[in-house]
């Protein structure tokens, strides 16, 4: 993997130490704690108040295109007849599961249950399926309703079949590990995440300083407690202490890049097969990724007040990506003017079609909006055969070159 | 009769003619989808991009609106893109739920369903009664049960018969529907000696065009069942006559067999496969997938293994638009001549 050629955080050995203490309690040490396969945009907070311990596939895949180690994985599962334009991410976890001995870490722990939600992809149910059936664990299944409606508000009725589902999940879990759900416990968690939320929020913001306190690839690094150790104090303890060096940064004119001469927004999952070198390209023009609308998807706003169910529901239901082509075109928009970007650069996603799908309209809709233009590169987030350098690079120079002219 | 598209057998035809409009099934035709490119990546499977470029084209004018409902993530973002691009049709989602057999779906659909009629009812200035769902759900039914009857007399028609009756079938007024197969039966006398042919099960999302069924035919191969949405799922369960119309619709809804892209147990859809199977002695299976179809995709790996286990012999075929007829027929023959072996 290419060097990163920006300022690294001091808080990177603190984020370091957090996930690997994570990954090797998840592997070796839990004691007394069934182990809960998890999507990274189910309602862990229930989980954690059960005292189980929650590990994520996602973040795990992410993890096996980073270290190099999904294309082999992804070819395990392909062996076995899946196909190689499903998710690369559950590609490389079937991988796992049929072969540890080529997966990180040797693999993730063997589920005690699992909690799959669709708020994010159609594929994380027939994924959860296969690791259901891989390891016979007991499956649950939150169905969240897509929200097509443009002002991006769930109908009263999807609220309620999914405040009925959190409470039938709280039975299943309860049922399958034994343990009763103290409601107050459900409370401090809840608690928990949301402070680390507004945490990690507050943190995106300050990249609306210029010049940017970090670029991207920052972004898509430290994101990982927000979703693997939500609803912890360790999680609350890091984004303290991240919030304090941007913080730092921001007051003293610290940039992220040796120069900021252009701010950009990316749009879908990271590359993380080619993390810094692929933002290095950008990093040759001086243009600094100052937002993302991937990251964000972890800054949500969380109800504080009124029903702990019925405030997770909403929340969960409403993460971007159970929202329509239109609604998350408006955010787009508001990001690119709040954050004073040049241009923004869109990842085609071939793993991730609820992401992707819908791209192309969204471009166009942005730029008609505030002028700015786009770029769309196709590229995959976690199967590096997907990945065309040499192309890539041409394109990303069309672009930085048009945005020289613009001057 | 004003029409109304839809994409997927989800969609309930009852409440669109309820209402007074003609449902069609939407199909792509044969035209590379070229318009479509400038809104789906070519990652996205052929039958999203080939009914979208049918409308690009202008083929679908007359078509007052368009219905989906929540199945893949591909359909979902096609809902979008199509009412971006055409912001003057009456384009709408009915958000079904996924988990088929959850205690609480049944109260959602309705809910959901009476969302979908009212919105429906607003666009258009119409009314849509609880007299006329009756009637057109006892209409629908018994355009289900003549397509159940042709289905039990399929042994007698050929697979291009099969598959001209089904896309007709789904595109006509659904008081047509007997007529059609009884028309059609009259051309039967080709067919001889269908008792000793080789009896294969397709299974996948939809069959577009009929390149496969003409293989089969001119190979001597019958299609004993199939597990397609413009297929046997369409006619699927019956709609209860009496009782609240909405609350019946809904319950038939949830109680039909189960496109991948839904869960009502983790093995149901094996099960039903592997039934179907048994029930119609059928010799193999075919997987007809489309290209980046994600849930038939990942419904193959444990439909195989399981087919495996029952030493029941399948063949993949992995199409885009137009399975290639060169191709297709060699692989189909080879699998033919296995199962004749």
């Amino acid at each position: 993997m290419s060097e990163r050629r920006y300022k690294k955080l001091k808080t990177a050995p603190q984020l370091k130490t957090l996930l690997e203490r994570h990954y090797l309690a998840a592997k070796y040490f839990h004691p007394g704690k069934p182990i809960a396969w998890v999507t990274s945009g189910a309602p862990v907070e229930i989980v954690r108040a059960l005292d189980l311990f929650p590990v994520y596939p996602e973040n795990y895949g992410a993890l096996c295109g980073a270290r190099g180690a999904s294309a082999e994985l992804c070819q395990v599962a392909e062996a076995r007849g899946y196909s190689p334009d499903l998710c690369a991410y559950a590609r490389s976890s079937v991988g796992m599961m049929n072969d540890a001995k080529r997966a990180p870490l040797g693999g993730l722990p063997r589920p005690d249950v699992l909690i799959t939600c669709g708020n994010i992809c159609g594929t994380v149910l027939k994924w959860y399926e296969a690791a259901a059936r891989h390891y016979g664990a007991p499956l649950f299944i939150l169905d969240t309703p897509f929200i097509h409606a443009d002002d991006g508000e769930p109908t009263p009725h999807a609220i309620a079949y999914v405040a009925a589902q959190l409470e039938e999940m709280i039975a299943f879990l309860e049922k399958q590990t034994r343990r009763k759900l103290a409601r107050e416990k459900l409370f401090n968690v809840l608690m928990l995440s949301i402070e680390a939320v507004n945490l990690w929020r507050e943190v995106r913001e300050m990249c609306r300083a210029r010049p940017s306190p970090l670029n991207a690839p920052d972004l898509f690094l430290n994101m990982a407690p927000i979703v693997t150790l939500r609803g912890t104090k360790e999680c609350v303890e890091f984004y303290r202490a991240l919030k304090d060096e941007v913080a730092e940064r921001v007051a003293h004119k610290v940039s992220a890049l040796p120069e900021e001469k252009y701010r950009l927004l990316w749009d879908n999952i990271a590359i993380w097969h080619h993390l810094y070198k692929f933002y290095n390209h950008f990093v040759d023009y001086g243009a600094c990724f100052v937002v993302d609308t991937y990251t964000g998807g972890w800054a949500m706003r969380m109800n504080e007040q009124g029903d702990p169910i019925e405030g997770l529901a909403r929340t969960y239901t409403q993460v971007f990506l159970n929202q329509s082509l239109q609604v998350r075109a408006r955010d787009m928009i508001d990001l690119v003017q709040r954050f004073d970007v040049d241009g923004f650069v869109m990842h085609s996603n071939r793993s991730c079609k609820p992401y992707s799908v819908g791209q192309y309209d969204i471009r166009r809709i942005v730029t008609e909006q505030t002028g700015k233009p786009g770029l769309i590169i196709e590229a995959d987030h976690c199967d590096p055969r997907a990945y065309d350098d040499a192309a890539i690079r041409a394109r990303i120079q069309m672009f930085m070159e048009g945005l020289q002219a613009r001057g | 009769m004003k029409k109304i598209g839809y994409l997927c057998t989800y969609v309930l035809e009852e409440i669109l003619h309820a209402a007074g409009f003609l449902p069609v099934r939407i199909m792509p035709d044969t035209t590379p989808p070229t318009r479509a490119d400038a809104h789906l990546q070519s990652y996205t499977c052929c039958f999203a991009r080939g009914c979208l470029d049918l409308a690009l084209a202008g083929k679908l004018n007359d078509l007052a609106g368009v219905v989906f409902t929540h199945t893949c993530d591909t359909m979902q973002g096609l809902a979008d893109i199509w009412r971006e691009v055409f912001p003057h049709l009456f384009v709408e989602t009915i958000v079904t739920p996924v988990t088929l057999n959850s205690p609480h779906a049944q109260q959602y659909l309705v809910a959901e369903l009476r969302r979908f009629t009212a919105a429906l009812e607003k666009h258009f200035d119409v009314r849509v009664t609880d007299e006329a769902l009756r009637a057109s759900i006892r209409v629908y039914n018994a355009r289900r049960r003549a397509l159940a009857d042709f289905y039990a007399r399929r042994a007698e028609f050929s697979a291009v018969e099969w598959f001209d009756v089904m896309n007709r079938a789904l595109t006509s007024p659904p008081e047509a529907v007997g007529g059609q197969w009884s028309a059609v039966s009259t051309q039967q006398s080709k067919i001889e000696n269908q008792k000793s042919k080789i009896g294969v099960v397709l299974l996948g999302a939809t069959i577009d065009e009929p390149t496969l069924p003409q293989i089969l035919d001119d190979l001597g191969a019958r299609i004993v069942a199939d597990d397609f949405c413009n297929g046997a799922r369409y006619f699927d369960t019956l709609v209860a006559e009496d009782g609240d119309p909405i609350e019946a619709l809904a319950a038939r809804e949830l109680a039909r067999a189960a496109c991948p892209c839904k869960h009502r147990a983790l093995d149901n859809r094996i099960e039903r496969v592997l039934k179907l199977v048994k029930e119609h002695r059928a010799d193999g299976v075919i997987f007809y997938h489309k290209k980046f179809c994600d849930p038939h995709a990942w419904d193959y790996p444990p439909l195989a293994a399981a087919l495996d286990r029952e030493k029941i012999p399948h063949l993949l075929l992995e199409v885009e638009q137009v399975a290639p007829p060169g191709q297709t027929r060699v692989r189909v023959e080879a699998f033919l001549e296995m199962l004749s072996a």
